[in-house]
């Protein structure tokens, strides 16, 4: 059973990888043949060391400021402090695709879990709302983003912007999309709420926010976490779309990029984006699950 | 022994019915219930499972209004429930996530608001002092026995400092020898806070022991309650001692022969009702060729 668990996965990888080099070198595109593991593999490692020399450059340079500072300071002439333009690297994509991500996340919990109490608690409330909900729960971030900048440009303005116009519309559009459920499986866990420990409060009489803190939110945590979760999930996934059309500077627009490119690399490190963002959504998921698990009183989820 | 006559009235209801359901699914469950509580008294309602003790105690405590009729307590209509009505539900209705302290100290935080943090945490620890419960302050109801959680139960109950406490049905689900145990433990928190006391049970033995007065309650739909049984039996009763008592043997077989009588009217009247058709002698097997479990 357990060379079951272990072996099985490993043969179906290798496989996978097997089928996949045999049908790389037989598809042929105007920029050259399909990438095997092979390349896909080295496209990375390229990935890693051009970040590793971007970072080796930024030293440099800042090293070099400072030599500058300190000969401006001993002669007494005017020193200009200079910012380095580096462009940024795949991680610097990876670690802004991960904070849109949770700007998205977070944007979405904040409105979707008390969205999701209020329905579950009316049922009045519920009847009303879940015709929107269900109309704007299929929507494609797609189509709301061209909404969401034009809403942002008109709306955003600041002279000294906190976040780029191109990162707020790509968290509010993965908001939008990853809100749903979290709303409906709050509103689940609040209406599935045992009628005795409401009673309990009836008795008491304790007032709503004491109902909600110590009845309504403990009782339905394991399914706003499990709603959090699926959220999480949708948001990574609406995210790369969001960031191509949004060219909020993260994997999406490395993909674009990419693509916009066209060169003898560019499939290869397509390749690596897909395994990447399949990599952190796992990842993601993961630690969902093992929050779950710890809020949701839920040994067992999966 | 009080009546309501000879003491003031606490809990009252006057031609009290309730049903559940609309149309042809409707179900009435209490038709015309009169009843009073007087202070400090201990009035055990015995019926069978599914007759509508668990709706009588709920329009007690106020969770739900009556179709018709008047639940008043002091002679004012009852409007919704209220900590001066302390309920212990049958199932317990402990919140999982707060331990047993914890699950006190929310009746005590909503009933004493104004007191300082200190004292609080004070009357909480004394209610479960009083359920002797103390040891097991730090412990969440899933790491407690029935007969503990029960007892967190009946501590917080006793933490809404109530003029009335409502006991649905308290040792329903605990095994013989804890509910002796707590049987005793009941009549003795009883007896040391003078609360009047309403008791749902469906223990004949249970209400004899514990109350002065006992209610049947007829079987549903359409329940009433049937002619009061008084209890006169010394306190503190002994539960062995009792067991040999001519007085309790007389009442139990009166009490016991009431509801049998009911119960047997009930299915003169209406045969199929609480009867379920024997269903035929069927062994499931797996017809698949090849399975584990197949000769």
């Amino acid at each position: 059973m357990r060379l079951e668990r272990l072996g099985l996965p490993v043969l179906a990888f290798a496989i996978f990888l097997g089928g996949w080099s045999l049908a790389a070198s037989r598809v042929q595109t105007p920029i050259g043949a399909l990438p095997g593991p092979g390349q896909v593999l080295s496209a990375a490692r390229g990935l890693v060391e051009e970040h590793l020399a971007e970072r080796e450059r930024a030293r440099a340079f800042a090293q070099r400021m400072d030599t500058e500072r300190e000969a401006a300071l001993a002669l007494g002439t005017a020193f200009r402090e200079r910012h380095y333009a580096g462009r940024p690297t795949y991680f610097d994509q990876i670690a802004t695709s991960l904070q849109t991500v949770f700007m998205g996340f977070l944007l979405a919990s904040l409105v979707g879990v008390p969205l999701g109490i209020a329905c579950g608690s009316s049922p009045a409330l519920y009847t009303a709302l879940n015709p929107l909900i269900q109309l704007f729960r299929p929507v494609s971030p797609l189509a709301w983003l061209p909404l969401v900048m034009i809403l942002v440009s008109a709306l955003y303005t600041s002279d000294e912007p906190l976040f780029e116009k191109s990162f707020v519309s790509s968290a509010i559009t993965v908001a939008l999309c990853s809100l749903w459920p979290t709303v409906v499986s709050t509103a689940q866990g609040v209406a599935s709420i045992d009628r005795d420990h409401l009673n309990v409060a009836r008795v008491l009489r304790l007032p709503w926010h004491v109902r909600v803190r110590k009845i309504v939110v403990p009782s339905a945590l394991p399914w706003i976490c499990s709603g959090l979760r699926l959220s999480l999930g949708v948001g990574w996934m609406v995210l790369i779309a969001a960031e191509m059309l949004a060219q909020n500077p993260g994997l999406g627009k490395f993909i674009w990029d990419m693509f916009q490119n066209g060169s003898s690399e560019t499939l290869s490190q397509i390749v690596v984006a897909v395994f990447t963002i399949g990599g952190i959504g796992f990842l993601l998921d993961r630690s969902m699950l093992a929050l779950q698990r710890v809020l949701g009183r839920d040994a067992h989820a999966v | 022994m009080r009546t309501p006559s000879e003491a003031a009235q606490v809990l009252a209801l006057q031609g009290v019915s309730k049903g559940f359901g609309e149309g042809r699914a409707r179900v009435d469950v209490l038709r015309d219930v009169d009843f009073a509580l007087a202070e400090g008294e201990l009035v055990a309602i015995v019926g069978f499972s599914g007759s509508g003790k668990t709706t009588l105690i709920s329009l007690m405590a106020g969770l739900l209004s009556p179709d018709s009729g008047t639940v008043t307590m002091d002679g004012a209509p009852i409007r919704g429930p209220g900590p001066e009505r302390g309920v212990v539900f049958q199932s317990y209705a402990l919140l999982p996530w707060q331990t047993a302290l914890a699950n006190v100290r929310l009746a005590v935080d909503a009933v004493h608001p104004e007191w300082p943090r200190a004292r609080r945490r004070e009357e909480a620890e004394r209610n479960l002092a009083l359920v002797n419960l103390s040891a097991a302050r730090g412990k969440r109801p899933h790491e407690l026995s029935g007969g503990m959680r029960q007892r967190v139960a009946v501590a917080r109950a006793l933490a809404m400092d109530p003029r009335i406490l409502l006991l649905d049905e308290p040792l329903g689900a605990l095994d013989a020898l804890t509910r002796g145990s707590l049987q005793r433990e009941i009549e003795r928190i009883w007896q040391a806070s003078r609360k009047s006391v309403v008791l749902v049970t469906n223990d004949v033995d249970e209400a004899i022991l514990l109350a002065d007065r006992i209610l049947p309650l007829t079987p549903g739909p359409g329940a009433r309650l049937g002619p009061e049984f008084r209890v006169p039996l010394q306190r503190p009763r002994e539960r062995a001692a009792l067991q040999r008592d001519p007085t309790f043997r007389k009442l139990r077989s009166e009490v016991t022969g009431y509801l049998l009588a009911l119960a047997a009217d009930r299915h003169r009247e209406a045969p199929e009702a609480g009867l379920i058709p024997p269903l035929p002698a069927l062994d499931p097997v797996d017809l698949r060729p090849g399975r584990r479990g197949t000769p």
